[in-house]
């Protein structure tokens, strides 16, 4: 079994991830195999729950009629660069 | 803190989006121009980072001035494309015009910046299009899902009437019905 070390994963990760953004690769594409039926119901409820919950959190604020406030939890996530 | 630190310590990459948007809309402003968030990163905002989106899409009136601040940002022009290499973001100015009432944009408070979005219903009214049109199963769900979370704050006269001038009113019913016969889903 090959043994790879995560630091190196991650940065050939980001070579093809660099590569890909430059493309325009990953813009949007169309799924062409559909979801079951059960599946695409579950990602909706998770999502709905989801955006509750950020919603009950603060994390997603309505604060007037066409203000929105948007907080992100430092704590639960490491940088991204 | 410089907007280098705080993309340093961004969360997410939804969070280094719009912190670089936040900081073109902040430059564009002097001059009253206001990029304006559609497509993807816009479920994004409202889906609280559930749905993922690798670029940015920004409909700005004054195209050709956002691009030279773009440029002076460190953005490269790649065909229809503008890529920041240190920042690893791509942004798009797909369109000058909104598809939707731009009195119904939100501005959304991040970490001090503003940014601004399209409204929620001309949102569900884009992914409904991609639904019928292009046949998108996926936007066809993340309509339904903004429908779900955001049913009680919907204006159901205005997205009936965008519905109808696009043609997709059928395909709104159809979802909307689902979702009032659904009642609430339990939370987990």
């Amino acid at each position: 079994m090959a043994t790879y070390r995560w630091d190196e994963l991650k940065a050939r990760h980001r070579q093809v991830r660099q590569m890909l953004l430059r493309s325009g690769s990953l813009k949007r594409l169309p799924r062409t195999r559909p979801r079951d039926p059960d599946e695409e119901a579950l990602l909706i409820q998770i999502a709905v729950q989801r955006i509750r919950r950020a919603r009950a959190d603060g994390r997603l604020t309505r604060c007037g009629d066409r203000r929105w406030r948007l907080r992100f939890d430092k704590s639960l996530h490491q940088g991204v660069q | 803190m410089s907007l280098e630190e705080r993309l340093r310590a961004a969360s997410s990459e939804l969070e280094k989006k719009l912190l670089i948007v936040g900081e073109l809309t902040r430059r564009l402003s002097a001059e009253g121009i206001q990029p304006i968030i559609v497509g993807g990163t816009a479920v994004e905002i409202y889906s609280s980072g559930d749905y993922q989106s690798h670029d940015v899409d920004l409909v700005v009136p004054q195209r050709e001035r956002a691009v030279r601040e773009l440029q002076v940002m460190g953005f490269e022009p790649m065909g229809r494309l503008f890529y920041h290499p240190h920042w690893e973001v791509v942004l798009e100015i797909p369109d000058v015009a909104l598809a939707g009432d731009s009195g119904r944009v939100n501005t959304i408070e991040i970490d001090g910046y503003q940014v601004h979005c399209i409204g929620l219903e001309d949102l569900i009214i884009d992914r409904l299009n991609a639904a019928v049109h292009w046949g998108s199963r996926e936007d066809r769900r993340w309509a339904e899902t903004l429908l779900r979370a955001y049913r009680g704050e919907l204006d159901m006269t205005y997205l009936r009437q965008r519905a109808q001038q696009e043609e997709v009113l059928t395909a709104l019913e159809e979802l909307w019905q689902v979702v009032q016969s659904d009642g609430d889903l339990p939370l987990g």
